[in-house]
């Protein structure tokens, strides 16, 4: 009991930690916890299950680091996260999900036609990238997010009902 | 105490009635008392497990929200509640102890119970006498991304409780009901061939009639068994009777009716010739030379000639009833319905002619003889008393006539 308590007493902890990362841009430590979130509701299929790391990529500049720094501490179905920068040239066909900031460098196609077709969740805060699975945006000083079940269906990706039934919207 | 007195008092089909209706309400108590603790415990266990079960639906469909802080879907769930009357309050608490959302059931305005959660606690639960306070931690996958406090009523659980009390009461008076009405209709059926046999031996003392022929109800238990030895007994007294009154109407050596007998039998005879305008005879027999028997062949001879002298007796008259040993070597013949004096003198002369004839007594040739007197009711007697005198008084004088003779009284004879 005394152990379980611990227990939560520390994962909670280490939720206010990633909620509440203070040196870090307060908008992408919020982001951040919406990655990990999204990770956990989402139905890894069995090819990306056989990793020994949970990748987390992200399409930017390691400058964006600290407020992701909090999500190499967790797991995801009991792997532990690891965070990856990418660069136009870089191979991406081991990440679980692809976080691209508006905030960017260079273009995107490269990496995108290695993914294509792959069970890999992008994510992104850009209104204008289409290709994402999954667009956070901003609603006055609130997050919102919207899903695009038709492209995840086509790479083989299920989200949990719950996480849909939080979206904004859904594109079908 | 109570006990002490239904033993004791009443009668037994009161007795009965009482003990099988207090069975009844010990057994009930014991049911019910067996059957409220169960419900109570179950009734309990089950609306807990309705409330703890909210919390768990609530809790999970309210994860990814409390996940994402989003405070409009998270209101959703809460809002899901309102179909239930069970939960009174319910907050949705961020890792930072500030309440994202939270419920209040219809017609409450203020969070009355908040100020009872304890924000260090996780995972509790605490049972008040009208209300539940579940704290569960919210979780995503393995994560825990919040609190649910929930403040759950008893309410329902006190009314279910209630109505189980009042349908058990209601059945219980019921089956007290049904009970009696059966306990009293089996105490019935077993002390019914009881009462009735205490009538009839009321009955039987009161007329004092031994006679009577027992009707008694047919069973097969201990009642049926005293019915039957009373029954048994009663045949006795019958052959006891019958006995006593040979003893006491017979004569033993004769076997004729003695004169205690035949007083009744004159008494009666009169009295239907009184009624019918009939008329009666009466003889009286005295046989002559017997003390000479008895004195020299003995005792036992003599009683040997008084049982042939009645045999032959009872041979001459139909009606054995009407020949009696009155005395020693004295008979009597009550005849009744003769139509003349011829009649009763011819039967006379039968009688004189049975007796004269010698006797073999144990090879002694003896020969006896009689003297009769004759009188009648009414020409010579108004009654009883005198019927007899005057037929002694003939009797005499046919014995000092000479022996082996009959003489018919006339107030002129004498």
């Amino acid at each position: 009991m005394k152990r379980l308590l611990t227990l939560l007493i520390f994962l909670t902890s280490v939720h206010i930690n990633l909620l509440k990362a203070s040196d870090a841009l307060p908008e992408y430590t919020l982001k951040a916890a919406y990655l990990y979130n999204f990770a956990l509701l989402t139905d890894w299929p069995s090819q990306k299950q056989d990793t020994e790391q949970f990748n987390v990529c992200l399409y930017a500049k390691e400058s964006l680091g600290p407020a992701f720094d909090a999500l190499q501490n967790k797991h995801i179905s009991h792997k532990p996260i690891k965070i990856h920068y990418l660069s136009a040239t870089s191979q991406a066909q081991t990440c679980h999900l692809i976080f691209i900031p508006k905030i960017r460098q260079g273009g995107i196609e490269k990496i995108l036609r290695q993914v294509t077709h792959l069970p890999i969740l992008l994510v992104s805060d850009d209104e204008e990238f289409s290709a994402a699975h999954i667009q956070i945006l901003h609603n006055h000083d609130k997050l919102i997010f919207t899903i695009d079940t038709k492209l995840l269906e086509e790479i083989g990706l299920n989200l949990s009902s719950r996480l849909l039934n939080l979206a904004k919207e859904i594109k079908r | 105490m109570i006990l002490k007195k239904i033993v004791e008092q009443g009668t037994i089909e009161e007795k009965l009635i009482h003990s099988n209706i207090f069975t009844l309400i010990y057994a009930i108590s014991i049911i019910t008392i067996i059957m409220l603790t169960y419900q109570y415990i179950a009734i309990k266990d089950a609306t807990l497990q309705e409330i703890r079960t909210q919390t768990d639906i609530i809790r999970d469909s309210a994860s990814a929200a409390v996940a994402f802080q989003d405070q409009k879907a998270a209101q959703e769930v809460l809002l899901a509640l309102k179909s239930t009357h069970d939960i009174l309050e319910a907050y949705l608490i961020l890792p930072n102890h500030e309440v994202l959302t939270y419920y209040l059931a219809e017609g409450s305005t203020e969070k009355k119970y908040f100020a009872l959660f304890d924000p260090t606690q996780h995972e509790n639960e605490s049972i008040s006498l009208s209300t539940i306070h579940i704290t569960r931690p919210i979780m995503l996958r393995a994560d825990v991304v919040g609190t649910i406090y929930l403040v759950g009523s008893l309410y329902g659980f006190y009314t279910k409780l209630g109505w189980y009390i009042a349908s058990t009461i209601f059945a219980t008076l019921m089956a007290l009901f049904l009970g009696r009405l059966l306990a009293v209709h089996i105490s019935k059926s077993i002390t019914e061939p009881l009462s009735h046999l205490i009538s009839t031996t009321k009955r039987i003392t009161t007329d004092n009639d031994y006679s009577t022929d027992l009707t008694l109800q047919e069973s097969h238990d201990e009642v049926g068994d005293l019915s039957m030895a009373f029954k048994e007994m009663m045949s006795q007294i019958k052959k006891r009777d019958l006995s006593l009154q040979q003893l006491a109407y017979y004569d033993r050596v004769t076997n004729l009716p003695n004169r205690h007998y035949f007083e009744e039998r004159i008494s009666q005879a009169i009295d239907n010739a009184k009624k019918y305008g009939t008329s009666c005879y009466l003889m009286m027999i005295d046989l002559d030379d017997f003390k000479i028997v008895n004195d020299t062949l003995g005792h036992a001879m003599g009683d040997l000639l008084l049982h042939r002298v009645g045999q032959r007796l009872m041979h001459t008259l139909r009606n054995s009833d009407a020949t009696f040993r009155i005395g020693g070597d004295e008979f009597a013949m009550i005849v009744e319905s003769i139509p003349d004096d011829k009649s009763i003198q011819h039967i006379a002369q039968k009688v004189i002619n049975a007796i004269s004839e010698p006797l073999m007594l144990d090879k002694n040739t003896v020969k006896v003889g009689a003297s009769i007197g004759i009188s009648h009711y009414p020409l010579y007697a108004n009654n009883k008393k005198e019927l007899i005198s005057t037929a002694d008084k003939a009797m005499y004088a046919a014995k000092s006539k000479g022996k082996n003779s009959f003489e018919m009284y006339t107030p002129l004879a004498v």
